[in-house]
């Protein structure tokens, strides 16, 4: 479900409403996982999909730190994210232009 | 005056002093909840400062020979990189501004009632003039924040960057721990002092 959720990401999309209907999407499908899915799934991910997926990821973990709700579910998401992915992820969310 | 001021604090403390010494004393002992996500908190701010304090020197493109902080100018945007908040709950977060020469990192310090509001404050405001001393600190806050460090190229090619990190984090722990301290610390002594100043009537 985490997959689905983060396959298409509206990038640079100007339409705020957009944006934020698909963070509750992939948020609610994060949220859902319970702690010990959170490591095979960023597993799966980082190795069977692609490592874009798992920028995705990490794009919406700040964006959902940002809104200050769900913190403790993210912050193990994210120890999780970086421990298999390092710190790609987190340089690309701050340098990419096209915010989630 | 002096002791008239502090035991009317004293005495108004008093009758409030009871729950509040309750609270002083529950409030250093983090409920298993809070202490859970200290860790995980402060993880994953130490990866996102390592991956922000990538800095390099970048001279004023719009002045010549100048050299100043992009993330203070915010003159251009493409010299900006988005900026990340870290949050362990509503009331703290840490909010990471970085750029090509310069990172602003902001912090948010908890602050559960008035006294901590007062004790961050002027915990913060003594910091803060002294911010020379302290080389990274910044000498006013960030909007809605209580401490901001502005790291700049010239500070990493001095001190080593896991170093400077490492700094940060052991000050967010360790400004928990004074505030804590501190507010015990009143606690105590407005007790006292109301509990002298009521003998002299008993």
């Amino acid at each position: 479900a985490v997959k689905a959720a983060l396959q298409t990401p509206p990038l640079g999309s100007h339409d705020q409403a957009v944006k934020d209907m698909n963070t509750e999407v992939v948020l609610n499908a994060i949220c859902s996982a319970s702690d010990s899915e959170i490591d095979k799934i960023v597993a799966d991910l980082y190795h069977n999909s692609s490592p874009d997926l798992c920028d995705t990821l990490v794009k919406y973990i700040y964006k959902g730190l940002a809104d200050r709700k769900y913190c403790g579910v993210l912050l193990k998401w994210h120890a999780s994210a970086v421990n298999m992915a390092g710190l790609g992820p987190v340089v690309r969310a701050m340098t990419d232009r096209k915010t989630v | 005056s002096s002791s008239s001021s502090s035991s009317g604090s004293g005495s108004s403390g008093r009758s409030s002093s009871a729950p509040a010494a309750g609270r002083a004393r529950a409030a250093p002992r983090p409920s298993a909840k809070m202490a859970n996500t200290l860790k995980p908190y402060l993880d994953c701010i130490r990866t996102t400062l390592t991956a922000a304090m990538c800095v390099r020197n970048f001279p004023s493109q719009i002045v010549e020979r100048h050299n100043k902080p992009e993330v203070e100018v915010r003159g251009n945007r493409e010299l900006i990189l988005n900026p990340l908040t870290v949050s362990r709950n509503e009331n703290e977060m840490c909010l990471i501004e970085p750029s090509i020469n310069s990172v602003r990192v902001s912090i948010r310090i908890k602050q559960a009632d008035e006294i901590e509001e007062i004790l961050t404050r002027m915990f913060s405001r003594f910091l803060m003039q002294r911010a020379e001393q302290f080389v990274i600190l910044r000498r006013k806050p960030m909007a809605n924040f209580d401490l901001s460090f502005l790291i700049t190229h010239k500070h990493l090619e001095d001190m080593w960057k896991h170093k400077l990190v490492d700094f940060v984090i052991t000050f967010m722990e360790d400004i928990d721990k004074e505030i804590n301290g501190m507010k015990i610390a009143i606690n105590t002594r407005a007790r006292i002092v109301a509990y002298e100043y009521i003998q002299q009537f008993a």
